[in-house]
């Protein structure tokens, strides 16, 4: 490629402006959430707080709103429906990436309609059919319908990263007398691992970030989940900001990490799954 | 081999167990209940089969209509741009040297924020008198005075749509970044020998050849924006005079609010339809892996 | 397989539930409302299981949010779900759990309190055809905030008509430009109806005509309401930003010094006289009631959360103990001396102790017990939605207002019409 030293600047600077865009707002609510509240209402604001107010952190643990067990339990349910959703999905992607048979297309179809139904129409429904088998108030009584809309997703993109991954070493178990269930579990799961990252914090994300399902089926304090948690913090009228500012890094914080930790994963994950054999 | 012809329904049955456990009966009874008049209001007016009533008021409905108007063009707008800002960020990962790690990792920070806090903070941003945005265009120069972003349908319209592309672009980015990365390289260097521009390469080459990963990305951010709802809740609430209503949201008001569930029902199965057709479209014509 | 594991965990926690069997001498109640950051409700309960110690009571806490607690216990009522006993409702709610058959009706019961000394606008926004179905925890209504340091520099009293409030702004303005006139919550959602509320009735109006016939388009209505918009639109008493601002949007704008006045709860007075919050009006502000177009009519919209039981509790004669400690004077007293709220009874606002708390309760007693509810029907969420639209896009000038006014009246008769009114 040509590249002159004028064509490097510019990108450069596409490249910088492009950063600043995406991450401002997220530095914004974290310059926030350490100013006093008389100064987020300043006007105009100021870009710097005078000085760095920590209470709003203190108020996320100590305000009578057991957030510990919040995080505690959003990070069992967000991590218990990855596993799940990518053990089951892997196997179904598996086949639809590999064989094809009757029903094929009515499945893909009826993933497609699941992902896109409207979920204020379900809920009433699914309210009442988890009441009566008693998963209100648990951790499956979200794990499984944050499993349910998330398959749609992960079948989709595993079907394609399945697909890109050559068929010779499978073939070749097979001839070596592996079941095919071996061969998936043996071959295709490891080369397939950087892809199953990607997908794993997409749904990761999707778990944590829920809110409906959540507010709707545990209502327990014990099992409240962060984002509803952080609903709780405003009384009758008065809405801290500061705190709700402070909730939120605090529950986005993980995410951040955990992506900044996997990023080198799920951007070789992407490409390394999708090698051409 | 004879176990081989089940082997894909052992392999599916997991998943289908759960999809069909969980989510099958919710969505045949709202078709069954969009089919009916009940209000849970009034219980004593019972329960009563109507047909289609409720669709043929659905399209009387001015309010549903603009509804679904707003949605169109909610959908339309913010999946375009996040698909040209998305194309932009997945070529700068692809190409970056020096600044790809930090990239990666803040392409994704809005995606990782959840939606409900993230329109609260963006909400905050266009404050009228306190919010930084306005201190920024008018510390800069770019606008004379103070803005009410919020008050105006045209304006509202425009920061929900920025927010919105700022939220889910992380999204269709990466998965357009694992669709470049497919592209062998000679590719590229064969279309550089034979003179096409960059731009050209783009549009015959590489265009073409992310065909399978730009439909998964098209889907299921069109499936998402299609069904928006909290952005605009916390945002708008559907205002500035209603201009910024969603089919979710009127849907949630007729059936939380109103607690019109028939009709609730058939706006939900609208949104429904809605969707199919886009993904029909879809795949009719940027073509589908499943088919292959 | 991961499948029939996760079929174990169910089983299992299936189990833990049917576990949790009560013991037989002591009946459990659920106590439903919106998470307090005061907990003022806490040690009253306290008290209450240790006068009754065959009954213990469970807290839930729900988001304070209203919208949000709507959902929840629409969802959960839908269900028939007995795990509600006693719930915490907003006051325009009320009608409609009553007309869906979801409280219980408490005609017998309230002759053990003393009902004369409830407030009557929230007896009124718990009555449903006749029968209550509910009692008032605690009230709120619409006052008038003002800068007293401002006022009394250009020599001004509180203003009791909306001239004169105009006048003041208008004054005080030419010297202090960069000062918002007054601030009121009209974004798109339902604090724009409390507020349109206060102007409409400030102006004689009304949405029931003297039959109790629904009717909004009326002269006088079409008066309040064009004030509004030439205090927004021409005369800029209020500024255009309020379209989008909510209670805490304009309290913080006030509190920061950047207002002459604000319509707002009673909620504002602690905290914007309390430099803590980062207010920098402390002690420089005043209360009075929302002006008039005359002295004598001045309103304000009522607000609050009332009591009641769960049609579906199977435990509705402990459930009302509970409600009933909650409404006796002492409990009351303590309830609005802990976490601030205004009481419902009409002799606590003669309270030595709350006095020495709020004094200005005293001051606003009239405003209190004036203080009306907003249309009490079962259609009111759905009323108030078609207000709010068309109210919204006339503040705009989208809507002339008597079109706006004209569309809310075709509107709502087309909805009594399809379900009865």
């Amino acid at each position: 490629m040509r590249s002159t030293r004028k064509g490097k600047i510019g990108f450069g600077i596409i490249v910088i402006v492009t950063v600043v865009l995406m991450v401002f707002p997220f530095v914004w609510q974290v310059i926030t959430s350490v100013k006093s509240p008389g100064e987020i209402f300043q006007a105009p604001p100021s870009i710097l707080p005078e000085q760095i107010y920590t209470q709003n952190y203190k108020d996320v643990f100590t305000a009578g709103v057991p957030f510990h067990w919040y995080l505690r339990n959003s990070l069992i349910i967000a991590g218990l429906t990855t596993i799940v959703c990518l053990i089951i999905g892997s196997f179904a992607a598996y086949v639809l990436a590999r064989f094809k048979f009757k029903g094929q297309a009515l499945f893909l179809g009826i993933l497609l309609a699941v992902a896109m139904f409207p979920q204020v129409a379900i809920i009433s429904p699914l309210f009442l059919f988890f009441r009566d088998i008693g998963l209100l108030n648990t951790y499956p009584g979200l794990i499984l319908p944050y499993t349910t809309f998330a398959l749609p997703l992960t079948i989709w993109i595993l079907t394609s990263f399945f697909r890109e991954l050559p068929t010779d070493l499978e073939d070749a178990a097979l001839i070596d007398g592996c079941s095919p269930f071996q061969s998936f579990y043996r071959i295709i799961v490891p080369l397939a691992a950087p892809g199953m990252v990607t997908t794993a914090i997409l749904v990761f994300i999707f778990a944590w970030n829920e809110f409906l399902f959540a507010l709707i089926f545990n209502t327990a304090n014990h099992m409240r989940t962060v984002t509803v948690g952080i609903t709780m913090f405003p009384g009758l009228h008065e809405v801290p900001w500061g705190t709700i500012f402070a909730a939120s890094t605090i529950i986005t914080l993980p995410l951040v990490l955990m992506v900044l930790i996997l990023q080198k994963r799920i951007v070789q994950g992407l490409t390394a799954g999708s090698v051409k054999g | 081999m004879k176990s081989r012809t089940y082997l894909p329904y052992y392999f599916i049955a997991p998943a289908a167990i759960v999809i069909f456990g969980i989510a099958l009966y919710p969505i045949l009874h709202t078709f069954f209940i969009s089919l009916h008049q009940i209000n849970l209001k009034f219980p004593d007016l019972g329960m009563s089969f109507i047909w289609f009533e409720n669709y043929i008021r659905l399209f009387q409905d001015g309010r549903a209509m603009g509804a679904l108007f707003n949605t169109i063009f909610f959908t339309v707008s913010t999946v375009a741009l996040e698909l040209v800002f998305g194309m932009i960020i997945a070529i700068l990962m692809d190409r970056a040297l020096r600044f790809r790690g930090i990239l990666r990792a803040t392409v994704l920070i809005p995606w990782a924020m959840p939606t409900v806090v993230a329109a609260m903070l963006w909400r905050w941003m266009y404050n009228d008198q306190s919010g930084i945005i306005n201190a920024i265009l008018y510390g800069t120069g770019i606008i004379p005075e103070y803005i009410q972003f919020l008050a105006e349908p045209a304006l509202a319209w425009t920061a929900v749509i920025v927010t919105e592309v700022w939220k889910t672009t992380p999204f269709m980015a990466l998965l357009l970044l694992a669709g470049l990365q497919v592209i062998p390289r000679e590719v590229y260097e064969a279309s550089e020998i034979d003179g096409a521009s960059k731009v050209r390469t783009f549009f015959t080459i590489t265009l073409p050849l992310l065909r399978p990963v730009l439909l998964v990305a098209l889907l299921f951010r069109t499936l998402d924006a299609f069904r928006v709802f909290d952005v605009i809740f916390v945002m708008t609430g559907g205002g500035p005079g209603n201009a910024t209503e969603s089919l979710s949201l009127y849907t949630y008001k007729t059936m939380f609010g109103a607690l019109d569930f028939g009709y609730g029902s058939a706006l939900s199965v609208l949104t429904f339809v809605c969707v199919i057709i886009i993904s029909v479209l879809y795949i009719k014509f940027i073509g589908t892996r499943g088919q292959q | 397989m991961k499948f029939s594991g996760l079929i174990a965990l169910i089983v299992v926690y299936s189990l833990l539930l049917i576990g949790c069997a009560e013991d037989n001498d002591i009946t459990t109640i659920t106590f439903n409302v919106g998470r307090d950051p005061t907990a003022a409700h806490h040690s009253i309960i306290r008290n209450f299981e240790e006068k009754h110690p065959d009954i213990r009571v469970q807290v839930v806490e729900s988001p304070q949010d209203a919208s949000l607690q709507h959902d929840l216990y629409v969802t959960r009522f839908a269900g028939k779900d007995a795990s509600i006993d006693v719930i915490a409702i907003d006051v325009i709610w009320t009608a409609e759990f009553a007309r869906a058959g979801w409280l219980l009706p408490l005609n017998d019961l309230v002759e053990e309190l003393p009902m004369d000394d409830f407030l009557p606008g929230p007896i009124e926004a718990c009555t449903y055809q006749d029968s209550l179905y509910a009692l008032p925890w605690f009230t709120d209504a619409g006052l008038l905030y003002y800068r007293t340091d401002l006022l009394e520099e250009y020599g001004f009293d509180e203003p009791k008509t909306w001239d004169e409030l105009t006048e003041i702004v208008s004054t005080i303005r030419q010297d202090y430009p960069h000062l918002s006139g007054f601030l009121i919550q009209a974004e798109q959602y339902e604090g724009l109806i409390t507020n349109v509320m206060e102007f409409l009735w400030s102006h004689g109006a009304d949405v029931w005509d003297e039959t109790g016939r629904w009717r909004i388009a009326t002269p006088e209505a079409e008066e309040a309401l064009q004030l509004l918009i030439n205090f927004i639109q021409v005369e800029g008493i209020i500024p255009r930003g309020v379209l989008t601002y909510q209670e805490e949007e304009s309290r913080h704008v006030f509190q920061d010094g950047r207002a002459i006045f604000l319509r707002n709860w009673p909620y504002v007075w602690e905290l914007a006289n309390n430099p803590a919050t980062g207010s920098n009006v402390a002690g420089k502000i005043g209360i009075a009631p929302v002006p008039g177009k005359e002295p004598d009519k001045q309103a304000a919209t009522l607000g609050g959360w009332n009591l009641g039981i769960s049609s579906f509790s199977e435990h509705p004669e402990e459930s009302w103990k509970l409600i009933r400690f909650f409404m006796e004077y002492e409990q009351m007293k303590q309830f609005s001396i802990e976490g601030g709220r205004l009481p419902t009874r009409i002799s606590l606002y003669e309270d030595p102790d709350i006095l020495e708390r709020s004094p200005y309760f005293k001051d606003l007693y009239e405003v209190f017990i004036n203080a009306r509810p907003r249309p009490v029907t079962p259609h009111y969420s759905q009323i108030s939605d078609i207000m709010q639209v068309n109210i919204h896009r006339a503040l705009l000038g989208r809507l002339s207002v008597r079109e706006a006014l004209e569309r809310i009246d075709a509107e709502v008769l087309a909805l009594f019409g399809r379900y009865g009114q």
